[in-house]
């Protein structure tokens, strides 16, 4: 009857195996992380502050949503080469100010884009806030590699006044970039 | 403990029993501390993934390196010898030739090994492809986002016969500890202006943090001897940090432990999406750990301190059968390779120093070597490490006994009795002077070896 039984079941297809270990399944605690009010998605407020050297919010929300699923961010981590990240490669090199700035001042370059991009997002599309630099004005910024730039310290000015408008708190560490340099 | 030791005998012996062995991969976080996983304790939640492999592996509570740094660390891990007794603790260290490793061993048991490992140290140069078929180091300093890329290309190539040994490293860990986003700033603040991002952002950044204060643009290894002469204070540029600005960088490390973790998850992904849980036997570990901020720097190769060399260790039997058990006795990563080499029914090299993980062992203290005239032993009760003195030393037994165990000098000993720190001073002197110390380096390394260590702010070869 066992001989029988171990027949049958070497007769038996192989089960398809159903991996318990699954690539989404790697991520999703950091995805839950960011989705600060729980509500089921990431929005791009709440990807702001982990942001820095990501390419830009558009490229990475796919379905153009304005929100980042688990699938997009699954495909966001897995796809950033960390080499480009350390601005030695292409992956996260801006096209315009690349050839001025060199390999090596590039990195000032994109530190000073996200953090200028980071402090407008925080005020853009609230009610009541007005004078936002303009794109221009914060590209102009940034080519100068300078926080302390009268380039950078124009757009400060204006973006803390639509933090004040908007009722947020300045960093004080600008603050003091701004006033202790000031035109 | 006898529980867990008769179960692992009993799946072990399963596979022993006309069973092919199992395949071995063995993963190494690189500058990961224990003390950041949830299953060694942390309530951070940095380590989901991690923490959900310990519930499937026996996890060694207390664990500890061998060295602080990875060139002499995995030496050890790779052939179960103290770094000493394969060369000069300095980076013209190479493996020697004539030492077998675990690599070698189980090609010559039949099975099919590759690494896939982050180069530095562990670059060819320094003798880490003895015994790997395919051994790849091509991305200086890379992380387990290029080994596992690489491991997934070399399973789905060609297929080889045999068992395989799969060698996973990742510097994800090591400074710099700014990793891609989200994970860069997932711990730390972005709108940190000032000395705290700027020491986590740029290259080397955290490793000129000295002290409480931030020293841009100062190299690494100069600044280090500045401080071992009295001279920090007379550097003139520097920033001084305040506590929340320590913190920023502590969470940039933390950030690149999700980052690791979050790539270990994928790449235990990638082996059950290739059926390989069930007859894979995975040892995770890392080399050593990494100071943030205690003793005053953000490194690991300047001191033998518990942060530097508690390290995690677990080990997954295939399924995960046994899985969850902890275990608390003092064990060291020079206990891996007999342990891996019974499991496969593999005989150990003749000098093989440690013992079977998962066999009853005797009580041993952890020893640890650092390249700084330094030696550390490490007992279930406490620490003692001695610092500075001239190991060389036809004296050295005096020396030892001469030192002030509560002394600042070159000596210093944490939450041991007095006497339980004399009982592990002697064990640590008769195991140095028992240790067949090799008598020269080997090869030196090539200029280009030589600038790649440069630019990560490692001091000249001595």
């Amino acid at each position: 009857m066992i001989f029988v039984l171990v027949l049958l079941s070497g007769c038996q297809e192989p089960l398809p195996h159903e991996p318990e270990w699954l690539h989404a399944d790697a991520l999703r605690p950091t995805w839950e992380r960011l989705d600060v009010n729980r509500d089921g998605k990431v929005s791009q407020r709440e990807w702001g502050p982990v942001s820095y050297g990501a390419p830009e919010f558009s490229s990475v929300d796919q379905d153009a949503s304005g929100d980042l699923s688990l699938a997009e961010f699954q495909e966001l981590v897995r796809g950033i080469d960390p080499d480009g990240f350390d601005g030695k490669r292409s992956k996260l090199v801006p096209e315009s100010g690349q050839e001025r700035a060199g390999a090596d001042q590039l990195e000032e370059v994109l530190r000073l884009r996200s953090t200028l991009h980071f402090l407008l997002r925080e005020v853009e599309g609230i009610e009541g806030v007005e004078g936002l630099p303009t794109p221009e004005e914060v590209e102009a910024a940034c080519q100068t590699m300078s926080l302390g730039s009268p380039e950078s310290r124009g757009v400060l000015k204006k973006i803390r006044a639509a933090w004040l408008q908007a009722g947020f708190t300045f960093p004080e560490g600008l603050t003091w970039i701004i006033e202790q340099r000031g035109p | 403990v006898i529980g867990w030791i008769a179960t692992a005998a009993m799946l072990l012996g399963c596979a022993q029993e006309g069973e092919l062995p199992p395949n071995i991969v063995l993963v190494s976080l690189d500058t990961l501390r224990a003390d950041r996983l949830g299953a060694y304790g942390s309530a951070a939640g940095l380590t989901p993934n991690l923490d959900r492999f310990a519930g499937e592996s026996i996890v060694f509570e207390a664990a500890f390196a061998q060295a602080s740094e990875t060139l002499f660390s995995h030496a050890s891990v790779f052939t179960s010898r103290y770094p000493s007794e394969l060369g000069s603790l300095d980076y013209d260290f190479v493996l020697p030739p004539s030492e077998p490793t675990l690599a070698e061993v189980l090609a010559a048991y039949g099975y099919a090994t590759a690494a896939f490992t982050g180069g530095g140290h562990l670059h060819p140069d320094f003798g880490f492809n003895k015994g790997f078929q395919h051994y790849q180091s091509d991305v200086q300093w890379g992380l387990l986002y290029h080994a596992v890329h690489s491991m997934t290309d070399w399973l789905d190539g060609p297929p080889t016969p045999g068992q395989k040994f799969l060698f996973v490293h990742g510097y994800d860990a090591h400074p710099r500890y700014l990793k891609p986003p989200p994970f860069g700033f997932l711990h730390s603040d972005l709108a940190a202006f000032g000395p705290a991002r700027e020491a986590i952002i740029s290259p080397m950044g955290t490793l000129r943090v000295v002290d409480g204060a931030y020293f841009p643009g100062a190299e690494p290894a100069a600044l280090m001897g500045a401080r071992a002469a009295g001279l920090l204070g007379a550097e003139e540029n520097q920033t001084q940090l305040s506590d929340w600005d320590l913190e920023q960088i502590v969470g940039a490390y933390d950030g690149a432990v999700a980052y690791v973790d979050a790539w270990f998850g994928l790449l235990m992904a990638e082996l059950d999406q290739r059926q390989m849980l069930e007859d894979t036997v995975i040892v995770v570990m890392s080399d050593h750990g990494e100071e943030l901020g205690e003793n005053g720097v953000f490194n690991h190769r300047y001191s033998l301190s518990e942060p530097v060399l508690h390290v995690p260790l677990m080990i997954r039997l295939p399924g995960g059968e046994g899985g969850g058990r902890m275990v608390e006795e003092t064990v060291a990563l020079l206990d891996i390779l007999p342990t891996v080499l019974k499991i496969v029914g593999a005989e150990p090299p003749a000098l093989t120093r440690g013992q079977d993980l998962l066999k009853e062992r005797q009580a041993t203290p952890a020893f640890s070597e650092g390249p700084f005239q330094s030696l550390s032993a490490r007992s279930n009760q406490g620490r003692l490490t001695f610092e500075g003195i001239d190991l060389e030393s036809p004296h050295l037994p005096h020396l030892l006994r001469a030192a002030q165990l509560e002394g600042p000098a070159f000596t210093w000993s944490t939450e041991l009795e007095p006497e339980a720190a004399v009982d592990l001073r002697d064990k640590l002197l008769d195991w140095r002077m028992s240790l067949p110390l090799a008598q020269e380096s080997g090869s030196t390394l090539s200029p280009e070896q030589r600038q790649r260590l440069r630019e990560k702010g490692y001091w000249e070869p001595q």
